[in-house]
């Protein structure tokens, strides 16, 4: 069986957990964030393409 | 397993559900970086760089949260040891005040919950920020090459010294008053 004290601390490690995630929902733009994924992603494919492009930057 | 000199570039064009994926688990990515010690600045980039693993790997990964996880924390790991030889870069990736960043604002239970967190040894952080992630010591063990009897006794150790910092706290506040 849970004692108090494990009681209290995972009720405590849950609501910090949400408050955080809810902090970094309302700070973060997921969309652009996403955009900016692809285009490091193109970058990065067209880098390895192009060993020689990614050197003259 | 995740190497983090792997790049392949086969898979890189755009799908929807990779899309959906990176929406759904962005923040708790991000947060499962600060669980385990990142700064904001560090979570958010390593939380990227990850998620580009993913991209790159998205038609092999069976389960992307675990495989994001598992790249998060080598790529974590890897900045962690780059900033070792730089001590200034060190302290800025571990300070707790580096939560205050102008990024993002954190209510004082979280920054406590953060710095008790700190407190742990690597190995039982990193169990306790897949713990609030959800994933059991068996999923935990699957996903990090561990026997699940190592996990289990880093979770206790961990729970361990978080309920005693805890009591601690509470004595000292009860002291105060």
């Amino acid at each position: 069986m849970e004692s108090n004290a494990d009681i209290t601390l995972d009720q405590l490690l849950q609501r910090a957990s949400a408050s955080l995630l809810t902090s970094l929902e309302a700070a973060v733009d997921v969309e652009q964030a996403l955009a900016e994924l692809h285009r490091q992603a193109t970058e990065r494919q067209a880098d390895a393409n192009e060993p020689g492009r990614a050197s003259a930057r | 397993m995740f190497k983090a000199t792997e790049f392949e570039f086969a898979t890189l064009e755009r799908t929807d559900s990779f899309d959906d994926y990176y929406r759904s688990d962005l923040t708790t990515l991000t947060r499962f970086l600060l669980h385990l010690g990142a700064s904001v600045e560090d979570a958010r980039d390593v939380a990227q760089e990850a998620m580009l693993a993913v991209l790159n790997k998205w038609r092999f990964v069976d389960e992307p949260q675990a495989y994001a996880r598992a790249a998060a924390k080598t790529i974590f790991m890897r900045r962690i040891g780059k900033a070792k030889r730089d001590q200034e870069a060190a302290k800025r990736a571990w300070v707790p005040e580096q939560l205050r960043s102008p990024f993002v604002s954190f209510a004082a239970e979280v920054e406590s919950v953060m710095q008790m967190l700190r407190t742990l040894p690597l190995e039982q952080r990193e169990v306790m920020a897949w713990t609030l992630d959800g994933y059991t010591p068996s999923q935990i063990a699957k996903a990090t090459n561990q026997k699940p009897a190592t996990v289990r006794s880093h979770l206790r150790h961990a729970r361990a010294s978080l309920k005693s910092q805890l009591a601690r706290n509470r004595n000292t506040a009860r002291e105060e008053e």
